[in-house]
């Protein structure tokens, strides 16, 4: 594997990605998913706060949409404890605990409104990622045009290089999607100060991000195993979408069926979010080693393959 | 690139004006059907519609002429997202780059006006982040088409 070849075939994947066409319809499919979010966030919050202002025109519009967000977070605290919780064990008072601290660090000490836009982000976003990444190599092993960059470059330069670009793209349009989201929250909410807004931000942008990395690295070994689009799409979604299904599933009669989660993220990702580093980067080091795994499989498929 | 062979994105974007497109004509009906409602609310003296009774009041009062400005904008943009359609799918300079830019500038006017010209949000008034969401579609037209797609238009 080459270096500068690995770098400039990243470069023009990420480039390139928008002409091709599915790039467009990820970036399009992204920011309208993000932003739908937003909105459905910030929404109720701006009606809220209208309404209470058209029967009080004097009272200060930043109190009122204060009170209006510390009633939220009273209603919302319960509904995030529950959805952080690890126990299903309604007994299991150190586990209910710590989702209460959890979700208290979510709602009150970070910006209420930007935490739950982030889990929901965190819980939809990998269905996207399957739009985004299903074809790195599998248009072009099924239409033979990867025997022509063989001639000057080797296959784990090709590997590693679009892997790389696909990276790049969903980082550009995460932070894209962050910036826009975190200036109209600014703007509109000025309760939260900017440098709280952007730094809570950075860090779920990163969290997305990083959750991204395990599976973009399923679907680079899906779309390196099949030489069809459309099949390679197929395949992606149905595993990121069936690991969840099933777990569930399964855990009505079977409980070790729910552990069939931590085949994928879905068992821990949110642990990206917690207030203890410790569990964020237990969390963070799972999803690397996915990552890892899948990405060897990929390139072990792709390098040994006929193209 | 090689001559002739249109790019995969441009072909989407030719779908996607098609789709949307499509939508805005519906809108345009859905527009059209409001101005009716306006009219049939002035007279009409039944109670229990204070929602309704809202939209109607705000349309009163942001004035007809905003209402036909909105609807002559979005007649516009969605022929010209249509057209451009077609342009992007043949390549052509003048169907596709430059409907395809009037489009963009036409369609971001459109998400601006009740943003700006419209106080109450019940009739889409006031900037909120559904007007994001209304703008990424044109916003991304007027980028693409004029750096990744630029040279994509030789007909």
């Amino acid at each position: 594997m080459n270096r500068r070849q690995t770098l400039l075939i990243a470069k023009y994947s990420t480039r390139y990605s928008v002409r091709g066409g599915i790039g467009l319809i990820f970036l399009l499919l992204s920011l309208t998913f993000g932003l739908v979010v937003a909105h459905t966030m910030l929404q109720p919050v701006e009606m809220a706060v209208k309404e209470i202002t058209k029967d009080n025109p004097e009272a200060d519009k930043q109190e009122i949409t204060e009170l209006v967000l510390d009633e939220m977070v009273t209603f919302a605290k319960p509904v995030v404890s529950w959805m952080v919780s690890d126990s299903n064990d309604a007994d299991d008072v150190d586990a209910k605990r710590s989702a209460d601290d959890w979700a208290g660090y979510l709602l009150e000490e970070q910006p209420a409104v930007l935490s739950a836009i982030f889990l929901i982000l965190l819980f939809g976003w990998p269905f996207l990622i399957a739009f985004g990444a299903f074809d790195i190599y599998a248009g072009d092993i099924g239409s033979r045009q990867l025997r022509y960059q063989l001639l000057r470059v080797d296959r784990g330069s090709i590997f590693m290089g679009r892997l790389l670009g696909i990276l790049t793209t969903f980082a550009l349009v995460l932070m894209l999607l962050g910036l826009t989201v975190v200036v109209y929250m600014g703007a509109k909410l000025p309760m939260y100060t900017w440098g709280s807004l952007f730094s809570w931000a950075a860090q779920g942008v990163a969290a997305i991000l990083w959750v991204s990395l395990p599976y973009v690295a399923l679907c680079a070994w899906v779309s390196a195993s099949f030489g069809s689009s459309f099949g390679s799409l197929t395949i992606c979604s149905l595993i990121i979408g069936g690991v969840p299904l099933f777990a569930t599933i399964g855990k009505l009669t079977h409980d070790a069926a729910g552990y069939l989660l931590y085949v994928l993220p879905w068992g821990f990702q949110t642990k990206l979010l917690h207030h203890d580093w410790s569990q964020v980067a237990l969390a963070g080091g799972l999803c690397l080693g996915q990552a890892a795994l899948f990405t060897w499989l990929g390139y072990r498929k792709f390098t040994r393959r006929d193209l | 690139m090689s001559e002739g062979k249109r790019p995969g994105g441009l072909t989407a974007l030719a779908v996607l004006n098609f789709v949307f497109g499509g939508f805005g004509v519906l809108a345009l009906l859905a527009l059209v059907a409001l101005m009716a409602f306006i009219g049939v609310m002035a007279d009409s003296g039944e109670e229990g519609q204070e929602a309704a009774r809202e939209v109607a009041k705000a349309w009163e009062e942001a004035g007809l002429g905003v209402f036909y400005a909105m609807i002559a904008v979005s007649a516009i943009s969605t022929i010209l997202q249509i057209a451009s359609g077609v342009g992007y799918l043949k390549q052509k300079k003048f169907l596709g780059r430059t409907l395809g830019n009037a489009y963009a500038v036409t369609a971001v006017i459109g998400s601006l006006i009740p943003a700006l010209m419209l106080a109450s949000p019940e009739v889409g008034g006031g900037f909120q982040i559904g007007t994001l969401v209304g703008l990424i579609y044109p916003i991304l037209t007027l980028i693409l088409l004029n750096t990744t797609f630029k040279h994509d238009f030789i007909n």
